[in-house]
């Protein structure tokens, strides 16, 4: 029997950092190092820690939509232990009364087939470390921009008996935290760092640390579960609590309980005690949450007629989540279909080839409802028109000018004239004789591939159902036996 | 005068030689002072007397010393110290010890060396600082710093300046500036006052700011005035008695109480515990004048009263200074700043041996106690055992003093005004006699300063006669009751 337990760390979106004035730049990679650190920030003699309220904000905010009961007292406790990218050798936590504790987050029909309840231990605010970068053999550099950035941990009950719950819960968890505009969400960048508490039948825990994305998460817990099943049928159970890493491959051990840390938890003697009147505050603090991640799905899903997994993308983005709910609004008023394809696949799709992130402004609502209703006009082909979504995506400036002109100037205008079209597909024909033999045998699907070739061959100017039926006139064959 | 005393009696760290603009419209403006070099300036190092600091220079100024400046005093130098604050005899420094000026020392013990840096903005680096440069945006500071001779002899008749504010006491006695500025977190200011005759107040705690003080123990941490004239304490004391939002623990200022009129009866306990056993026939005896004169004095009523916590605080002190100083002390790895040794082996990373190479022996001591302390054997046992010991005298303080506290308000309407007690038990011991004793056995001269440490009470240390001095406490945020009762006890000419 499986018995997980989830840490989880998220970098708050705060503006400033938790004890200091420095500007907190967690979501941008591309700043210098050591350029928006303060004082404190690198431990100057002298200095000191002052809390700032934004960052207790957003937890409080975090600590409510996971349900947790919020504390009257909470303070601050130091963790000592060496490291270069440690600039205080202690990092200032909430050891011994945490701000929030004993929450729960519903796995819903929306995560999971069968519905799950996953209870919180606590929530602790904290400050995050610098970064230690390893960029030649036998030296490393220390960035300090990350160090007292705020931290929120939240540590699960060990309520997880499989992989997909795990799954579930991290996705969920990510969403209620960019739902609410605390985090980004994001693991690649490391605003959201993970460590797995497993145990298997009950024997000693295991903890896995260095999971950078959900993939490894679920690959080391697979392995380590594979690995402790083999021991047990082996009849050498574990018998000691240990902390192992995960290395893309495998688990493996970092260091047993012997060698544990003891982190000398102090209670920190300056910071004061957060006092908070839970009853006024709460209230308060509730009504500026957003609806909740299952409240907005159910209303996505029903207002707009759209599949689960688009209607998750869509949450996973606020800014994602109202460009859409605007288009949709302006192609209705249109007469356009439902654009989610649109946007969660062609939009989305073309950005990330153009290795581009969506931000509203990548192209205007206005330019794709026109773009949607010439495709709909009969202007141009469905392949055109991802053609002009990534050029118009790539070139800002052509936003300007009016669909129509483009098309002209690109030439992808649509064209139904018969001339044309009969030579494409006469040539077409007369070059795959192979291919033409096997449709009259009876294999019609292989039309496609002449219909494919047609649209290559006429740079997509022709709209496929009229090559197929141009196909279908001279191989007089009966309608409806192929599909585009 | 002043590099010379400071050849045979090693007071300073680091003397200026820039004479920097001063403000002479200040409510300051004639004085000159010295700071501890535990509080940081831009226009010297600070060092806390320790190797691991040794060249340091910080890029922001506290805010004590930005408030005298502001005022238009002049900062002579900063002051020799136990490293870290850690001691009270001032003979536990990188810089080597600094005497007592109230005893003849004939030989130098140090040499002075010239030594110059340049500062500019906000950005302070090793190249910038010690290096020169060429362009001339750059302010350059010129000081002094002491360099210990190889052979010095320090006279048999010398007796300890007390510590860890050793430096700026013997400033002051040495009349080398008008007050000097220390720190006290279990008697450092008091006891090398009382060791060199001269007044040393400790503020309630959170009053004066410590941003820029680099702590030891920050729960207990105070910074204090030092000078022969207690009226300058008062004035002193009045620019930095002020709310400092940089400071998490600095009192609020609706909590300050400012009020200084004292009763027409004044009701003074004598602690039984503090004052009757263990005291040397010297300080016996100046007791006995000083309460024999008080009880003449129609309106001051004196009380015997007993604290039964007060013979388990210094072993509860000693428990939490070291444990926040063993957490303060492990941001010094040399990665950043400070000492870096340069060379590792593969068994032990660098800042390990940096430490051990940049810590005095003392520092060192007090880190392992206090990471004992801390640890998961030593945490219930001693770390919170003497946090329970501290609040239970601190309730014993708020039974008998009339008040109100600054924080709770609590009162007391038939409770005592001001407790008086001995600073120490005897004379400052011989410079000679002090270096046999052990480490247990020196702290013991804490025993009476290191109460109102813990309960965070304003006390003041009263001169009264050579090397001996009585130290006068008050309810928390009663400063100014404290300094005026003072200021009579010193009109009483009692000497």
């Amino acid at each position: 029997m499986l018995k997980i337990g989830l840490e989880i760390h998220a970098q708050l979106k705060s503006s400033r950092k938790l004890f200091s004035l420095s500007k907190n730049t967690t979501s941008l990679l591309d700043v210098h190092p050591n350029t928006t650190t303060s004082f404190f920030d690198v431990s100057l003699p002298g200095t000191q820690p002052k809390l700032n309220k934004e960052p207790l904000l957003l937890a409080l905010k975090t600590a409510l939509a996971l349900n947790c009961s919020i504390s009257e007292v909470s303070t601050f406790d130091r963790k000592h232990y060496f490291y270069g990218d440690q600039p205080l050798g202690y990092q200032i936590t909430q050891h011994y009364q945490p701000i929030a504790r004993n929450g729960y987050l519903n796995l819903t029909k929306y995560d999971l087939p069968k519905e799950k309840t996953i209870r919180i231990e606590q929530i602790q605010i904290e400050q995050d470390t610098g970064r230690t970068l390893y960029k030649e053999k036998g030296r490393s550099y220390v960035d300090f921009n990350r160090s007292n950035i705020p931290l929120i941990e939240m540590v699960t009950k060990p309520d997880f008996s499989s992989v997909e719950e795990v799954r579930a819960f991290i996705k969920k968890f990510q969403q209620t935290l960019v739902n609410l505009g605390v985090c980004t969400g994001e693991l690649e960048t490391g605003a959201i760092r993970v460590d797995v508490n497993l145990s298997v039948d009950n024997n000693s825990r295991i903890e896995i640390k260095n999971l950078p994305t959900t993939s490894a998460i679920v690959a080391a817990i697979r392995y380590e579960y594979k690995r402790q099943c083999r021991l047990i049928e082996k009849g050498e159970p574990i018998t000691e609590v240990e902390t192992r890493g995960w290395d893309g491959k495998k688990t493996q051990k970092l260091r047993s309980k012997e060698d544990a840390i003891d982190y000398r938890y102090m209670p920190d003697p300056e910071l004061p005690a957060i006092r908070l009147k839970v009853k006024d505050i709460v209230p308060k603090i509730r009504a500026t949450l957003p609806p909740s991640v299952d409240e907005q799905l159910q209303e996505v899903l029903q207002k707009y007629d759209i599949k689960l997994r688009d209607a998750n993308i869509l949450l996973a983005d606020n800014e994602l989540m109202d460009y859409y709910k605007e288009l949709y609004n302006k192609c209705v008023q249109s007469g356009v279909p439902n654009p989610i394809n649109w946007l969660t696949h062609e939009l989305l799709g073309s950005l990330s080839k153009s290795n581009m992130a969506f931000e509203k402004s990548v192209l205007e609502v206005d330019k794709f409802v026109e773009l949607l209703v010439a495709l709909q006009d009969g202007l141009m082909t469905k392949t055109n028109g991802k053609l002009l979504l990534m050029h118009l995506i790539n070139n800002p400036q052509d936003q300007k000018v009016p669909i129509p002109q483009l098309l002209d100037e690109f030439d992808l205008t649509k064209t139904d004239e018969t001339e044309l079209l009969d030579q494409v597909t006469d040539k077409v024909m007369f070059e795959n004789p192979s291919v033409v033999e096997q449709i009259m045998g009876g294999k019609p699907k292989k039309l496609n591939y002449l219909i494919g070739l047609c649209m290559r061959a006429s740079e997509g100017k022709f709209d496929p159902k009229l090559i197929e039926d141009k196909l279908k006139e001279k191989l007089s064959i009966l309608p409806n036996t192929t599909k585009t | 005068m002043l590099p010379k005393l400071s050849l045979k009696y090693n007071i300073f760290t680091s003397i200026a030689l820039n004479n920097l603009e001063r403000n002479s419209a200040g409510s300051l403006a004639a004085t000159s002072y010295a700071l501890k070099d535990n509080i940081v300036t831009r226009d010297a190092p600070t060092t806390c007397s320790s190797k691991i600091l040794a060249n340091y220079v910080s890029p922001f100024e506290s805010t004590v010393s930005r408030l005298l400046t502001e005022e238009g005093s002049q900062l002579v130098g900063k002051t020799n110290m136990d490293e870290f604050g850690m001691g009270n005899s001032s003979l536990n420094s990188h810089f080597g010890p600094t005497l007592n000026p109230l005893y003849e020392q004939k030989s130098d013990i140090v040499d002075l060396r010239e030594r110059e840096f340049w500062i500019r903005g906000e950005k302070i680096t090793q190249d910038i600082t010690f290096e020169k440069q060429d362009t001339g945006s750059y302010m350059h500071r010129k000081y002094l710093v002491p360099e210990v001779k190889s052979d010095y002899e320090i006279d048999p008749e010398m007796r300890i300046v007390g510590g860890s504010s050793g430096g700026s006491a013997a400033a002051v006695a040495a009349d080398l500036v008008d007050y000097a500025i220390g720190t006290d977190t279990g008697g450092s200011v008091r006891l090398p006052s009382c060791y060199t005759s001269i007044f040393g107040f400790k503020p309630s705690y959170g009053r004066i700011s410590r941003w820029g003080l680099i702590p030891y123990a920050q729960s207990l941490d105070t910074v204090g005035i030092m000078s022969k004239n207690i009226k300058l304490i008062r004035k002193v004391f009045s620019i930095l008695d002020k709310h400092d939002s940089s400071d998490p623990t600095s009192i609020s200022e609706e909590n300050r109480i400012y009020d200084d009129k004292l009763d027409s009866v004044i009701k003074i306990g004598i602690p039984a515990e503090m004052s009757l056993d263990g005291l040397d026939s010297e300080v016996k005896e100046k007791w006995r004048n000083l309460l024999k004169r008080l009880l003449e004095i129609p309106n001051f009523n004196l009380f015997l009263i007993s604290l039964p916590s007060l013979s388990k605080s210094l072993p509860a002190y000693y428990t939490l200074v070291t444990s926040e100083a063993s957490s303060n002390l492990a941001r010094y790895d040399g990665i950043r700043y400070g000492y870096r040794t340069g060379e590792y082996r593969s068994l032990e990373p660098e800042f390990a041996k940096t430490r051990s190479e940049g810590f005095g022996a003392e520092v060192k001591r007090r880190i392992i106690l206090g990471s004992y302390s801390l640890s998961s054997y030593g945490y219930n046992s001693h770390f919170m055992n003497a946090t329970n010991v501290r609040s239970k005298l601190i309730q014993e303080f708020n039974s008998i003093l009339k008040g109100p506290h600054m924080l709770n308000k609590h009162c007391n309407p038939n409770g005592l005004d001001f407790i008086l007690c001995p600073t120490a038990t005897s004379l400052p011991p011989l410079v000679s006699q002090y270096q046999k004793i052990t480490p247990v056995e020196s702290y013991m001269n804490d025993m009476l300063t290191v109460p109102f440490s813990l309960a965070g009470l304003p006390a003041i240390n009263i001169p009264l006669g050579r090397s001996i001095g009585f130290q006068l406490a008050g309810q928390l945020g009663h400063d100014y009751k404290v300094l005026k009762l003072a200021q009579m006890m010193d009109e009483l000419h009692i000497r």
